[in-house]
């Protein structure tokens, strides 16, 4: 390829002298189990549905175990992607008891699930799990991203379940101005979606990655350059990249559901949503709130997640802002700084 | 099913490899095209047309990617090939043709649909891409005392502006539901033939499954409530 190119890229490696890097990289990764980095044992399962206790790196000094309910669009070893970039391990060394749901990869027998399914069955069966396996009235629960909707739900219907709830990354309200997604979505049929079948986690991908095409499908490979001998930064780039293209296809009911209920109908902020017969209303939440959001979110809006400050009857409702975007809250250096610390030092004040 | 224990590593590696050739190219071409009138030759006035050309193409293919036919792209998403209604109608089966043929008209209409939305969506793009020249160009006037990597910096940020102002457009927002759309309808349409060939093999289809779908769920929310009573 060198000779059709012109001199101005001269310098950096070519496809053909970067792939023997990529290779010995991919080697390395596939090495070693994909699922997250941290030693996790199976609690409870029901189907695919799975609840991983971790493995204690340090004595345990909270009480109130942690659950941590992640989004359904994506796979949770975000969490625990590698040793130094691990949100998990950090917390494990604060002295959480930390647990997750991995709610596994949907296929055609899940069609009909539905958020109801989701939030009033597998999450209360996983948190009534955990009250009774670790003698505890209520558990902390930290949801991520739409996990975070989710966790809003559940914590505004089951109050006395939740004793402290951590939302991060989470949308809230779903038509700031800024919110592109959200612009997409309100031309859905979204009885024809439903009636489709399953929404492929590779479309969602794509949609995803088209909010800044040319940042995250071309900019981005070219930084591989730099990476060429550097074999931590590489293998943390195919990280990355591994998880990115690992997104489960999406429960048609469901995802029909959230883009009417939240995308379209904006129930937590007009109100009108209701799980399992009951009205959700984020005023029924009083447990206290840490909502941490990105700064530089192009997924979830900081205005989408703020606008949770005024809408629950928490009289303990504190911010943590991070400045990067919404994949940065969870690998980037500057969060491994200051979101761990934060969580642990904000749970343990409230762990009385 | 996507199951990332499936997916051999040759994957990752491959993807990453095709990745950084296309943009490794993508930015020879932008460079090379943006200089083809001279180091900093460009004017407000009049961009080079092969960097006007580049830059159209490049906002086309800004979401399957450089090379890709965008065609494709959206039938992965459908599983949809639009040869397959005429297979179907070839079948000799007289007692489903009736039915078969609705569906099939409907299929090859929902194919005709989603190619003229690919069509509008591609010139869209291409004319963001046109407009975008010009600005780039006068944005850049000194391009000659920066870096190609400075100015390819500057050309992503400009890119993405464009790209977001025009992907929040009426226009574009329209479009892309209703391409989004009519490859539901066609995947829809889909299930129904095979609904039909289903049922006249006698082998299960997506209404019965969905059927005893829906019994294990009542069945598992009534075990729920057991436990919910056990607990209490």
């Amino acid at each position: 390829m060198s000779d059709r190119l012109p001199t101005v890229v001269a310098g950096m490696p070519d496809a053909a002298e970067l792939l023997p890097s990529l290779r010995a990289s991919a080697e390395r990764i596939f090495a070693t189990h994909q699922d997250g980095c941290s030693a996790r044992t199976a609690v409870w399962r029901e189907g695919k549905r799975v609840l991983y206790r971790y493995e204690a790196s340090h004595a345990r000094h909270l009480r109130t175990p942690l659950l941590i309910c992640y989004a359904l669009v994506n796979r949770p070893y975000m969490m625990d992607l590698q040793p130094n970039r691990s949100l998990i391990r950090d917390l494990l060394a604060a002295g959480i008891d930390v647990y997750l749901i991995d709610w596994g990869y949907p296929d055609a027998a899940d069609r009909l699930t539905d958020i109801d399914d989701y939030v009033n069955a597998t999450l209360d069966d996983c948190v009534e799990f955990l009250k009774g396996e670790c003698a505890v009235p209520a558990v902390d629960l930290l949801g991520v991203c739409q996990g975070g909707t989710l966790a809003l739900c559940y914590a505004a219907l089951h109050p006395e379940n939740v004793k402290n709830l951590i939302t991060m990354v989470t949308p809230v309200d779903f038509k700031t101005p800024d919110n592109v997604l959200s612009m997409w979505a309100q031309g859905v049929d979204v009885e024809l979606l439903t009636r489709s079948g399953n929404v492929s986690g590779e479309f969602l991908n794509a949609l995803f990655l088209s909010l800044m095409p040319f940042r995250l499908t071309q900019q981005k490979y070219l930084s591989l350059a730099d990476f060429a001998n550097d074999d931590s930064a590489l293998e943390h780039f195919m990280r990355m990249e591994h998880w990115i293209s690992d997104s489960p296809d999406q429960a048609a009911r469901a995802c029909g559901e959230f883009i009417t209920w939240f995308f379209k109908e904006n129930r937590l902020i007009e109100g009108g949503l209701r799980l399992g017969g009951r009205e959700v209303r984020l005023s029924d939440i009083h447990c206290p709130i840490l909502n941490a959001y990105a700064l530089k979110d192009h997924l979830v809006p900081p205005g989408a997640s703020r606008a949770l400050r005024s809408l629950t009857a928490s009289t303990d409702y504190s911010e943590l802002c991070v400045d990067v975007g919404h994949i940065g809250m969870y690998v980037s250096s500057k969060a491994k700084r200051e979101v761990a610390p934060a969580i642990a030092q904000w749970l343990a004040a409230r762990d009385a | 099913m996507t199951n990332s224990n499936d997916k051999p590593r040759e994957d990752l590696e491959g993807e990453l490899h095709r990745r950084y050739s296309q943009a490794f190219e993508q930015y020879a071409n932008l460079t090379r095209a943006f200089m083809s009138g001279g180091p900093g030759a460009a004017t407000p006035a009049a961009p080079p047309a092969d960097f006007t050309k580049t830059l159209s193409d490049w906002f086309q293919n800004s979401l399957a990617g450089p090379g890709t036919d965008v065609s494709q792209f959206w039938n992965r998403f459908t599983g949809a090939q639009s040869t397959a209604p005429a297979a179907a109608v070839a079948s000799p089966l007289d007692a489903l043709l009736t039915k078969q043929e609705a569906i099939a008209r409907r299929l090859f209409e929902l194919a005709g649909q989603c190619q003229r939305l690919q069509s509008q969506l591609s010139a869209h793009w291409a004319g963001v891409g046109q407009s975008a020249a010009s600005h780039f160009s006068a944005a850049m006037p000194g391009a000659a005392a920066q870096s190609p990597q400075q100015i390819y910096a500057a050309w992503i940020e400009n890119a993405e502006q464009a790209y977001k102002q025009a992907a929040q457009s009426a226009e574009y927002v329209q479009l892309l539901a209703a391409l989004t759309n009519a490859a539901h309808a066609f995947k829809a349409e889909q299930g129904a033939l095979v609904e039909l060939w289903a049922k006249f093999f006698d082998q299960p289809t997506r209404t019965e499954l969905d059927a005893l779908n829906t019994q294990v769920r009542e069945l598992r929310e009534q075990v729920r409530q057991l436990r919910a009573g056990l607990r209490s």
